[in-house]
């Protein structure tokens, strides 16, 4: 069999776990054509195109699980705190029973709880009730798109579980947003984040250590 | 026996390749079953793909001059809505079959339960004013259309907006059997029909008549074509607004029904 | 100094393209010719994946379809709302907005249907639009159910640009949910974990509403009655 029938054969057929980027250049690699190898993994960034699988689920979920932490932990501490009074309090009450309740499925759907939990310095933003709703509408709307952003990666099995999340993340957003006197949807449709932008989206909320 | 350097040098050699090659083995069992994935601190998913939509706010646009609404029943209107007085009725079909239609005026309230609207419907002289239940009326359409009569240069001209549509001359009423001035709206459209004298598209409206309040249909005034267009521009008629055949056929294309009508 | 290197120079056998055609979705040949290696454009174009445009299945086709109806429904009843000024203004103010995103919506998914868009239904509020306390209750059914719809269709979609566009309106459609529930004094989250629902309690719950009706006969074909 030539080569080039072996790759588009390969092509065709990814398998799992395996992106057609990866492929071509593995084909690429293994015919020989060295340069177009090198040349992908020189010149160009690698988006490759998702290609669900169980393996790929459970990077997700596990994801996921590691975004949920920082708004447990940031709702968590604000109960324990008990500085807030009136809505806010039920607020983090409930959202954090709620986002509790979304790292517990999470962990459950990878079968078992995940590795390190992170720890955040969220400073006066879990007792100061301006500070407090300014952080949850940042770390609900990045945690939306961080969600929105996995959905189309998983298989069809996982799908509805994950959204059952992402809506009640969602309602979590228009909830802070009217609160905070912010319009609750600006946007007739929500723009989903890539990893490495909710990564700099938690970055940027000061509360990493 | 003893090694020579090269011997070594080949041997060492092998081992590399060897390993290299069980390193190369281990990565593309690695990549082709993707179980030891990295760890969620350093995975890297790939990028969703993109989404087929692309939507935009839609903003609400003009405001419209009115809505118009079908009747569902016949009922009787009232002043005011807490008390029985009646402003006049407002049947279910007009004379010529159709379903009537009223204008909602975009009050609302609740008396003891249930929702009462105030509209405009045909009166005498002029369109009159009243109240009826919600549930006397079928699903809102909004009116964005105005057909301007004038009497005295003898013009019909329809705007949609501030944007005139279409303009043409017509005949009007004779001094004695005058089309009337006010306010007023188009109800039906009937085609079809075969009468010549009307034309082959004729409008109803709300206006009447003032003069021929004994005329067998109720007296209403129409906006239709014409078998004398040599009468035209002219005070011709008993009250309706006639224009030209080919005029009304291009305004139907452009006026649906509850366009208001004003007459000057 | 030397040429910069094109694509089609080094893509042998077309595995690339085939590759970098599915990234981009723009015609192979446009950019093979001016795609440079490690340009700045390229780059660009190839950070964003997007799907090749491709027909929309048959099932895809009544999935979208059925949303379009929903959005049809609601953004005539928010938009009548918004006009007839009968509301209280919080909720006023959710209609305006809410109002907005709807009515993109359904210019977004006629555009996408194309030929195969249908047309609205007539509607008849039946003063839903004219009352807040019933206007408020109707909304927060349409929008719960709603997201709870796509959460199914999502699912069941063929294509994986259809699926990413239900996922982006899906969480906006929870964005108003919360918003309404907000405004009328209810939990905007009742559930830890929103429930999917089916296709067909969405239509039980159109078909109790009663607002879709038929259109008003006010054409003819009588011989004309008017005064002349």
């Amino acid at each position: 069999m030539s080569n080039r029938v072996t790759r588009r054969a390969i092509a065709e057929d990814p398998g799992p776990g395996l992106t057609r980027v990866q492929l071509v250049k593995w084909g690429a690699a293994a015919g020989g054509a060295m340069a177009a190898g090198g040349l992908l993994a020189g010149g160009l960034p690698m988006p490759a195109i998702s290609q669900p699988s169980p393996a790929q689920d459970r990077q997700v979920l596990e994801w996921l699980v590691q975004v949920q932490h920082l708004e447990a932990g940031f709702y968590t501490e604000a109960e324990r705190r008990g500085a807030l009074r009136g809505e806010l309090r039920e607020l983090s009450q409930l959202v954090g029973e709620q986002d509790r309740a979304h790292v517990a499925a999470l962990e459950r759907a990878v079968g078992g709880a995940g590795s390190n939990r992170p720890k955040f310095d969220f400073g006066d933003a879990t007792s100061d009730p301006q500070r407090f709703l300014a952080a949850a509408l940042e770390i609900e709307e990045l945690a939306l798109a961080a969600v929105n952003g996995q959905v189309p990666n998983l298989t069809k099995r996982r799908i509805v579980t994950v959204m059952g999340i992402a809506s009640v993340e969602a309602r979590h957003v228009g909830w802070v947003r009217d609160l905070a006197g912010r319009n609750p949807a600006p946007r007739p449709a929500d723009v989903p984040a890539t990893q490495d932008k909710t990564r700099a989206a938690i970055e940027a909320t000061g509360f990493t250590t | 026996m003893r090694r020579t350097r090269r011997t070594r040098r080949s041997e060492l050699g092998a081992a590399l390749a060897l390993a290299g090659v069980l390193i190369g083995v281990a990565v593309a069992v690695v990549l082709l079953e993707g179980s030891a994935g990295p760890s969620p601190a350093e995975s890297r998913l790939p990028p969703s793909p993109r989404s087929a939509l692309a939507p935009r706010n839609v903003p609400l646009g003009p405001k419209p001059l009115a809505f118009w609404a079908p009747v569902r029943e016949s009922v009787s209107t009232r002043v005011n809505p807490t008390q029985p007085q009646t402003a006049g009725n407002v049947s279910r079909r007009t004379p010529e079959g159709t379903t009537n239609i009223v204008l909602v005026l975009g009050h609302s309230r609740r008396v003891a339960g249930s929702l009462w609207v105030e509209v405009r419907f045909a009166g005498v002289p002029d369109d009159a004013r009243g109240w009826v239940p919600r549930s006397a009326l079928g699903g809102y359409t909004p009116v964005r259309t105005r057909l301007v009569v004038d009497r005295e240069r003898l013009t019909a001209t329809l705007q949609r907006g501030r944007r005139l549509v279409f303009r043409t001359r017509v005949g009007v009423g004779t001094e004695s059997t005058p089309t009337p001035a006010g306010d007023f709206y188009v109800r039906n459209q009937l085609t079809r029909y075969r009468s010549p004298f009307y034309g082959p598209i004729a409008f109803g409206t709300t206006a009447r008549s003032t003069a021929l309040s004994d005329w067998p249909a109720g007296g209403f005034v129409g906006i239709h074509g014409t078998n004398r267009p040599d009468l035209i521009p002219g005070r011709v008629s008993h009250g309706c607004i006639r224009m030209a055949n080919p005029d009304i056929v291009r305004l139907a294309r452009l006026m649906p029904i509850g366009t208001m009508l004003t007459v000057r | 100094m030397e040429s910069k290197l094109t694509l089609e120079a080094v893509d042998h056998d077309g595995a690339i393209a085939e590759a970098l055609d599915e990234l981009t979705g723009g015609t192979r040949a446009d950019f093979l010719r001016k795609a440079v290696i490690g340009g700045a454009a390229t780059g660009a174009a190839l950070a964003t994946p997007a799907l090749a445009k491709e027909r929309n299945t048959k099932k895809d086709i009544a999935i979208l379809r059925f949303d379009l109806n929903l959005e049809y429904l609601q953004a005539a009843m928010y938009t009548e709302a918004e006009r007839l000024r009968q509301l209280k203004p919080r909720t006023l103010g959710w209609a305006h907005v809410v109002g907005a995103n709807e009515r993109g919506h359904v210019k977004a998914i006629r555009g996408l249907l194309g030929r195969d868009a249908v047309k609205s239904p007539k509607f008849n509020f039946r003063g839903v639009t004219e009352d807040d306390s019933v206007f408020t209750e109707t909304a927060v059914a349409f929008e719960d159910l709603t997201a709870a719809l796509l959460k199914t269709q999502a699912a069941q979609v063929d294509s994986r640009g259809v699926l990413a566009a239900l996922v982006s309106l899906h969480s906006v459609e929870a964005r108003h949910a919360a918003w309404i529930r907000h405004i009328a004094g209810i939990v905007p989250a009742a559930y830890a974990v929103d429930k999917p629902t089916s296709k067909a309690r969405v239509v039980r719950l159109v078909d109790s509403t009663n607002f879709v009706t038929s259109v008003p006969r006010t054409k003819g074909r009588r011989r004309p009655g008017y005064t002349g």
